[in-house]
């Protein structure tokens, strides 16, 4: 490489993976600590919607950016699944205690 | 004009055009036909059914009403209340949570408190979207116009085993809707698919949040479906693991949610003592007494609660504690008495297979045939498939085998369903061949008549067959002879084993009609053994009324058995065939309130009766037992105490009570009618138990 030369910014491919599965991350726990019984972080289902749809959010922008035939396209649609699976459970909580208002929630 | 002049645009019959227009846009005739079906079957469906909470015990109508009142007032979910305002409880912890959730979610939306009208109408809502959809879903799978047809009336006709079963048609519904979109996702594989799979799964777990595996059918068949398409451990496992995610999300995750937000808001921990679902030991354990047996288990709920009370004195039904005292005590039978445990189990193997002889015959006789003969191409299809809907099998007759084979929706659900989904796809296996061999004829036909070389499929068929110079009976014996072959896939019998495959088409179906055959007086006697009545050694209170039947009974008294005489001093009565048919039907008589015995001297000689106490006004029994042949009558009496508020006319009512074919005997010699004091303890008083009273069945 010529002295002075730009160098790309390239991030270390570890931490890239690590990136990658922030949003899975996130989506598993939300659904563990909804309702796992033996999770150590407890979620109300309401906190634990945000955090759904916030994992959701970022694992649906890493499928739109990473080509369908990589493996880290799999682990994105993969995080987005989990999101969406433990948005819906945290709103089948929700939806039980919406006659009793927030009272309840 | 010969079919020559079609192709070079000549004009075809009217007739053939409607064939025609029917083959091209055959999908969407198919959903037509759909709709309108299912609006019949929705006429059909809210004319017919009453009492759609029947299939729920007294026990869990009470809660669902004590839930419903709560989450009218505001309330949180699963939580009934007390007298006080503080006073909270928790509802279902020894049920499945989802039905105790949704039921009275609906009633507080919908503003009703009626459980039976919910409950039909979710039944209605549930089940007949699947009259719109089988046709076309069927059709898809099997490529058989006639299994398309023939779906949605197969249908309705075996929605009345399930519409009047509370919300334990679930397991069924859930069969019936994933199951044929498994069949579908596997047909047009690809590996992108498997997300559909995603959303199936978490229909499954709503449907085991309200009656327990509900979906673990489905799931067993998703997890084979991983396992035959996609290669490689590396990508099954995740696909694995994100299906098992998505299975527990509502069933488990969400339910426990719910219930620990719950607690949260009453203040009180109503949570962990409870398993998470359906008690599961209480059933097992329960399930060892189906048939009579001399170590006194059987199917009632306060049976287990004393055997888990001698294993462990803390342990109260349902917690925690005490499931793991009934484990242990399921597996000490299980040690000590292997070969009774061993014989439970295949007797009742034996009635579960009995049930799907008795509801679906053809089933059993043509799924071995469409399995091992034909073209190892169109056996191996099968094949697959039926692995695919196995798991549905597995889990149906499992509950039947581990608890209580009864059929009743209540435990059957599932293997009836499966057993009705196979029935559908065989009709689709015998009618798809017959359907291609009859288009193949009629092609060759039209070539080997010099007409026109016409692709004939569903599109054309119509244009050749009628068309208005065809000599149609031409084709007959090109047809008729290759049909009975062609339906099982080839007319060629050859391959490796043949000859072994031949024999399993005979004896597998021997085996399970022999099976039926020998388990029948089985079921009888489990049926009866689980239903009978107490017998007492002596007579309690004051004699009000005496009838001495040994010589006749009462000329006022109605007798409607087969044939009443007089043998050595008693009266012996064959009963009409009516499975709950009246026998003796005394006269009214009019008792003030008060607490009653109706004591009856005699016995079953064969079969089994009812006797009791009917009210004259409303028809229907105060109080009633069963007996049956099976019991050690020795000088003791057939009892039913009554106790009546205010002043009621009644009469005293002998029924049949018939499990199978066979009339009953009955011998009689008295009839007593006893008042008895105000501390007269008849009976062992432990009805209820546990800190809710009641329980689970």
């Amino acid at each position: 490489m010529r002295t002075g030369a730009a160098r790309p910014v390239r991030i270390d491919s570890f931490a890239l993976a690590i990136f990658r599965l922030i949003p899975l991350m996130l989506g598993l726990t939300a659904l563990l600590a909804l309702g796992w019984d033996r999770s150590p972080l407890r979620m109300h289902a309401t906190t634990a919607a945000v955090w759904a749809v916030v994992a959701g959010a970022l694992a649906l922008v890493e499928v739109r950016r990473v080509p369908r035939e990589s493996a880290w396209w799999f682990l994105a649609a993969s995080a987005l699944a989990v999101s969406a699976i433990a948005l819906i459970a945290s709103l089948v909580a929700l939806m039980a205690f919406i006659p009793c208002g927030a009272q309840c929630v | 004009m010969g079919l020559g002049d079609i192709s070079a645009g000549g004009q075809p019959t009217a007739l053939g055009h409607i064939v025609a227009f029917t083959t091209v846009h055959l999908r969407s005739i198919l959903i037509a036909y759909g709709i309108v079906f299912a609006s019949f079957g929705l006429v059909r469906l809210e004319h017919d059914i009453h009492g759609a909470e029947a299939g729920l015990s007294p026990y869990r109508l009470t809660q669902l009403a004590s839930s419903i009142d709560l989450v009218d007032r505001h309330g949180p979910p699963l939580t009934g209340a007390g007298q006080s305002p503080a006073s909270f409880y928790p509802i279902a912890v020894d049920d499945d949570r989802g039905g105790f959730v949704y039921v009275p979610l609906a009633a507080h939306f919908l503003k009703t408190r009626d459980i039976g009208e919910l409950l039909k109408w979710t039944f209605i809502l549930f089940f007949v979207p699947l009259l719109v959809a089988y046709p076309l879903v069927l059709y898809e799978i099997t490529r058989s116009v006639v299994a398309a047809i023939a779906a949605p009336p197969i249908l309705l006709g075996h929605f009345a085993f399930l519409e009047t079963s509370g919300f334990f048609w679930m397991p069924a519904w859930a069969n019936l809707v994933l199951l044929p979109i498994l069949l579908l996702v596997n047909k047009h594989w690809r590996q992108s698919r498997f997300w559909l799979l995603i959303p199936l799964a978490l229909i499954a777990s709503f449907a085991s949040s309200v009656r327990a595996n509900a979906g673990l059918g489905f799931m067993i068949g998703a997890l084979v479906l991983i396992i035959l398409r996609v290669k490689g451990w590396g990508m099954r496992l995740p696909m694995i693991a994100l299906l098992l995610l998505a299975y527990l999300s509502i069933s488990s995750f969400a339910m426990r949610a719910i219930q620990l937000q719950r607690d949260e808001v009453v203040g009180h921990d109503f949570t962990s003592p409870y398993p998470n679902g359906h008690p599961l030991w209480h059933n097992v354990y329960l399930g060892l007494g189906y048939l009579k047996n001399p170590y006194g288990i059987r199917i009632k709920d306060p049976i287990a609660a004393a055997a888990a009370r001698r294993e462990d004195p803390a342990a109260a039904f349902p917690t925690k504690r005490y499931e793991s005292a009934l484990r242990r005590v399921y597996f000490k039978t299980l040690e000590h008495h292997p070969t009774f445990v061993a014989r439970e189990y295949l007797i009742k193997a034996g009635v579960v297979f009995g049930s799907a002889v008795k509801w679906f015959p053809f089933v059993i006789v043509l799924t071995p045939i469409f399995l091992l003969l034909g073209r190892p191409r169109e056996r191996r299809r099968r094949g697959v498939e039926l692995m695919l809907l196995a798991g549905a099998g597995l889990v149906g007759a499992s509950t039947g085998v581990l608890v209580n084979p009864e059929r009743v929706a209540e435990n059957q659900s599932a293997w009836y369903s499966f057993l009705l989904l196979l029935w559908l796809m065989v009709l689709g296996w015998f009618a798809r061949p017959i359907e291609e061999v009859t288009f193949t004829a009629l092609h060759r036909a039209a070539k080997r008549t010099a007409r026109v070389a016409l692709v004939v499929g569903w599109r054309n068929v119509g244009r050749v067959f009628f068309a208005r110079d065809t000599t149609w009976w031409r084709l007959r014996p090109n047809v008729g002879g290759r049909l009975a072959w062609s339906s099982i896939g080839s007319s060629r019998f050859r391959g490796r084993n043949r000859f072994f495959r031949l024999a399993l088409v005979v004896l597998i179906p021997s085996a399970i009609f022999l099976a039926e055959a020998s388990t029948n007086s089985s079921y009888a006697a489990a049926s009866y053994w689980n239903a009978e009545g107490p017998l007492l050694a002596q007579g309690y209170g004051r004699v009000i009324a005496d009838w001495n039947v040994e010589s006749h009974l009462p000329s006022d008294w109605v007798v409607s058995a087969n044939s009443v005489k007089r043998k050595q001093h008693q009266l012996i009565l064959e009963t009409n065939s009516d499975r709950y048919g009246y026998e003796i039907n005394s006269a009214p008589r009019t008792l003030r309130p008060g607490r009653y015995l109706l004591e009856v001297s005699g016995r079953v000689l064969k079969g089994s009766l009812r006797v009791g106490v009917v009210d004259d006004r409303t028809g229907t029994f105060i109080a009633s037992n069963i007996y049956w042949s099976g019991q050690r009558f020795r000088g003791r009496h057939m009892a039913v105490p009554f106790e009546l508020a205010k002043d009621a006319p009644v009469r005293i009512l002998f029924t049949n009570f018939k499990v199978n074919d066979e009339n009953g005997l009955w011998s009689l010699s008295t009839i007593q009618l006893r008042q008895l004091d105000g501390g007269c303890r008849l009976f062992d008083p432990a009805a209820s138990f546990g800190p809710l009273g009641g329980g689970p069945t």
